[in-house]
């Protein structure tokens, strides 16, 4: 297994691959061997970078988003008469701004819950055995990263609920250089990609060298339904049920990452 | 300080600013975006759901004057959604199957998963309330775990999701109403007895949804309403009358009254590889 840095200046690519094979001239872009440069689609799992793909690069990281999520009253309401039927409980629901991402697009993000895995949609993150439930689910604005939180409740009130949150904006990729690979050390330039890609941003990746506040990214569903209600495990294997789940629900693979 | 290393265990890492930007023993997330699959105007739909008819006769005794009384009947009749389960895994008539969407390259380990989604079919009330959604209609949304509990109130709920099978990329459907009766106490027991002359419940069966008095019948929404009336005992289910021959009862019509729900939106999902172990 051999790792190369090359670049193809008839193409415009340039690649950190690992080798395909050693059959070919190692010098020759489009030998076998370096295949992953200019057909990276073909030898995806050989690829570590290419200037044809995109990357997570952090535009904002910020921690100790403190939200207190409101309570969700309490409520028994007379629906008929004759016979009186009652209905108990009630679903509200609120949009949380929870950072804005100061970008002219909407950007692609991701929210880290207080467990140290990502809050996947529609994710529960309260339930109360015979009071309610609630889930909230990350989105995306033109201005913000937010969540819109949906309480259930029974009778009784569910109770507010106190998170802090991590919020993770990533810059889009955007070729605005003129050069295919940029390394100036004295300007502290080290660009690849016609810019697309910047050393001087940290980037989504398997947090594997003790890297400082990692959190695991799901690789499958979190939720799942059964018997009217529903259950999300968390990609750190955090787990909750809504009363009266009647399935197996044990969570999907997750990887743990970070942005170093 | 920029450079590029090789490792002698046949690595590259390169340097910048102190801190490795690169370093093939720590893959990045590659995505692939002109690999990316784009839906647009692609609606996700769920069939309607089995149910049958319950129906509530009452009869209200009260004194009008000191020692004269009279008797109020009304009746009330309601969708009554049966347990079940649907999903890729179940049996006809609750199959779903998996729908294929498209394809990615080989290797693909990591799914970015863009969805903006506006329900444009509403399914029937739950006792007066819109079956509660869980999306946040019209923005952008990032779906990471690839799965949403769309809907979920009063014991139904529905789920889609999108898996990664080999190269190919298939959206899956649930839906799942629980078998306790939902949100009113105590539950509707699916029972059919025979006519009476005071309050009484019955179970009128739809299709799949057959009477059965163990389990019960979670109330969906409201078919009609009648009274109560004074001395008109004339609100009992058809077959069922009592004391009068002119029968008015609460219609059990559920024409119009269905559970079937369809988001549609914009889908883009861009494949990519992390090389997850």
């Amino acid at each position: 297994m051999v790792y190369v840095f090359m670049n193809d200046p008839a193409t415009g690519r340039v690649a950190v691959f690992e080798e395909n094979g050693t059959s070919g001239d190692p010098e020759d872009p489009n030998s076998v061997r370096n295949a992953p440069l200019n057909d990276p689609v073909t030898h995806l799992t050989r690829t570590r970078f290419n200037a044809d793909f995109d990357y997570y690069q952090v535009s904002t990281d910020t921690s100790g988003i403190a939200i207190v999520h409101p309570a969700t009253p309490g409520a028994s309401t007379v629906v008929a008469t004759a016979p009186s039927i009652t209905r108990v409980g009630q679903v509200a629901k609120s949009s949380i701004n929870l950072v804005a991402h100061g970008l002219p697009y909407v950007p692609a993000y991701m929210v880290v819950g207080p467990y140290g895995g990502l809050i996947g949609q529609s994710s529960l993150i309260q339930t109360v055995a015979g009071v309610g439930v609630r889930r909230v689910s990350p989105y995306a604005t033109s201005t913000h990263i937010g969540l819109l939180d949906v309480g259930i409740s029974s009778a009784s009130d569910l109770p507010a609920l106190a998170m802090t949150y991590r919020v993770i904006v990533f810059k889009q990729p955007v070729a605005d250089s003129a050069y295919m690979l940029d390394i100036d050390p004295d300007a502290g330039v080290f660009n690849m990609g016609y810019g697309k890609w910047r050393g001087d941003l940290k980037q989504l990746r398997q947090s594997k060298l003790a890297d400082a506040s990692p959190f695991d990214v799901p690789l499958g569903r979190t939720s799942d339904i059964r018997g009217g209600v529903s259950r999300t495990v968390l990609a750190d294997g955090t787990t909750f049920t809504s009363p009266n789940y009647t399935g197996t629900f044990a969570g999907s693979p997750s990887i743990q990452c970070s942005v170093e | 300080m920029s450079f590029f290393e090789y490792t002698e265990d046949g690595h590259v890492i390169a340097e910048h600013a102190g801190r490795r930007a690169i370093d093939t023993q720590v893959p990045m997330l590659n995505l692939v975006p002109g690999a990316a699959i784009t839906l647009t105007g692609y609606s996700i739909s769920w069939p309607d759901l089995w149910k049958g008819t319950l129906y509530y006769q009452t009869r209200q005794t009260v004194e009008t004057v000191p020692g004269v009384f009279a008797d109020y009947f009304g009746c009330s009749t309601w969708a009554g959604l049966v347990e079940q389960e649907w999903g890729p895994a179940e049996a006809a008539p609750n199959n779903l199957p998996d729908i294929a969407i498209g394809t990615v390259p080989a290797g693909t380990d990591y799914l970015e998963v863009w969805v903006t989604l506006t329900r444009t079919v509403n399914p029937a009330n739950i006792l007066d309330l819109a079956l509660a959604s869980n999306f946040p209609e019209g923005l952008p949304v990032k779906l990471d775990g690839h799965s949403c509990v769309v809907e979920e109130f009063g014991g139904v709920a529905r789920q889609f999701e999108f898996v990664l099978s080999g190269t190919s990329v298939l959206l899956r459907r649930y839906q799942s109403v629980n078998a306790l009766g939902g949100i009113v106490q105590p539950g509707f027991l699916r029972n059919n007895p025979s006519g009476a002359a005071g309050n009484a419940e019955f179970f009128y069966p739809g299709t799949n949804a057959p009477v059965d008095g163990s389990k019960y019948a979670t109330h969906g929404q409201r078919i009609q309403q009648l009274g109560p009336d004074k001395d008109i005992p004339t609100h009992r289910p058809p077959g069922k009358e009592w004391g009068s021959s002119n029968n008015v009862p609460c219609s059990m019509d559920m024409t119009g009254i269905s559970y079937a729900s369809t988001w549609t939106g914009d889908i883009i999902i861009k494949p990519g590889f992390i090389d997850a172990p």
